[in-house]
C-alpha cells in the first residue's frame, strides 16, 4: 500500500496504490478515514464512503479476474464544490466489469426465501449520491460521490 | 473482532460482536460464531451494539447463519442499541425485513422468549 497526499487542499486528490488483495481492504478503509478526517469531512459522510469502498474494492477483486492481480488499484480521493463533495475513484486493470448493470436482486420478505450475498451493489447505491462507471485505456473506472451540507 | 456469548436461558443465548464487521473480522468471527449458532438450543440474539461497520460479507453471514438456525426451529434476533449506522445499513439492505430487529434489549429478550 502506497499513499501520497499532494497538499490536501480544495479540488485536490490524494491518491493510494493498493493491492488487489481482500486483506488490502482495511487499509484502505483506515487510509480513507485519515485522509477525510484531514479534510475536515463529517464523520456520517465518512461512513456512507466507507460502506461505498468496501463493497467496490470486494466487487473488483471478485470480478476481475486474474488480470486484475497483475497491477495495482489506484484509489483517489477528491474534494470538490467548496469541500461539501468527496468522489472516491478506483482503477484497476482487471477484467471489463460494470457494477451498474449487474442485475440486482429481487427483495425477499421472508427468511427461507432470502439467498445469502449479492448486497453490495444495493449498498453502494443506497449510501452515495452519485456513482459512475467508466472503461477506458484497458482500465476500469468506478466513482462514488457524497455530498453534505446542502440544508 | 471480538466475540462473546452468553446463556441467558436454556433455550436462549445471546452473541455479542465487537469491532469491523468487514471482509476481515467477518473472516476473524465466522468459524467461532457458526459454531455458537449451532450450539444454541433455539433462540439467539445477536447483539450488534458494538459493531462499529458492517460489510455485505457480514451480513451474508448472518442471513446463512440465521437460515441455519430456523431449519432447525430456532430464531435469530437482532440487537442494535443505539448504534444508528447498523440500524441503517440493515434497514436498508431489506434485513430488518427478515430478521427481527431490536433497539432495546429488554424487547429483544421478550421477542425471542415469546
Amino acid at each position: 500500500m502506497i499513499s501520497h497526499n499532494p497538499s490536501i487542499n480544495s479540488n485536490e486528490f490524494a491518491e493510494l496504490s493498493l493491492l488487489a488483495d481482500y486483506n488490502e481492504i482495511r487499509n484502505a478503509s483506515t487510509w480513507l478515514a485519515q485522509t477525510c478526517a484531514e479534510l475536515s469531512v463529517p464523520i456520517s459522510e465518512i461512513n456512507r464512503l466507507d460502506i461505498c469502498l468496501n463493497e467496490a474494492l470486494a466487487n473488483i477483486i471478485e470480478h476481475g479476474g486474474h488480470e486484475v492481480k497483475l497491477s495495482p488499484i489506484i484509489m483517489k480521493i477528491q474534494i470538490v464544490h467548496d469541500s461539501t463533495e468527496l468522489t472516491v475513484t478506483l482503477t484497476d486493470k482487471g477484467k471489463p466489469f460494470n457494477p451498474l448493470t449487474y442485475k440486482q436482486k429481487n427483495r425477499v420478505n421472508q427468511l427461507e426465501d432470502a439467498v445469502p450475498g449479492g448486497l453490495g451493489l444495493t449498498m453502494m447505491k443506497e449510501f452515495s449520491d452519485e456513482l459512475n462507471y467508466t472503461y477506458s485505456n484497458e482500465s476500469n473506472h468506478l466513482s462514488f460521490s457524497v455530498r453534505w451540507g446542502l440544508d | 473482532m471480538t466475540i462473546e456469548f452468553v446463556d441467558i436461558e436454556e433455550n436462549l443465548r445471546s452473541i455479542s460482536l465487537t469491532g469491523r464487521l468487514d471482509i476481515q473480522g467477518t473472516e476473524e468471527i465466522s468459524t467461532e460464531f457458526t459454531k455458537l449458532n449451532s450450539e444454541a438450543k433455539q433462540n439467539v440474539i445477536i447483539d450488534l451494539s458494538a459493531v462499529s461497520f458492517l460489510a455485505s460479507m457480514g451480513i451474508r453471514e448472518l442471513i446463512s447463519n440465521a437460515k441455519t438456525l430456523q431449519r432447525r426451529g430456532g430464531r435469530m434476533i437482532l440487537y442494535v442499541g443505539e448504534n444508528a449506522l447498523i440500524a441503517k445499513i440493515l434497514e436498508t439492505t431489506n434485513i430488518g425485513e427478515l430478521l427481527p430487529l431490536f433497539r432495546v434489549k429488554e424487547d429483544a429478550k421478550k421477542a425471542a422468549l415469546a
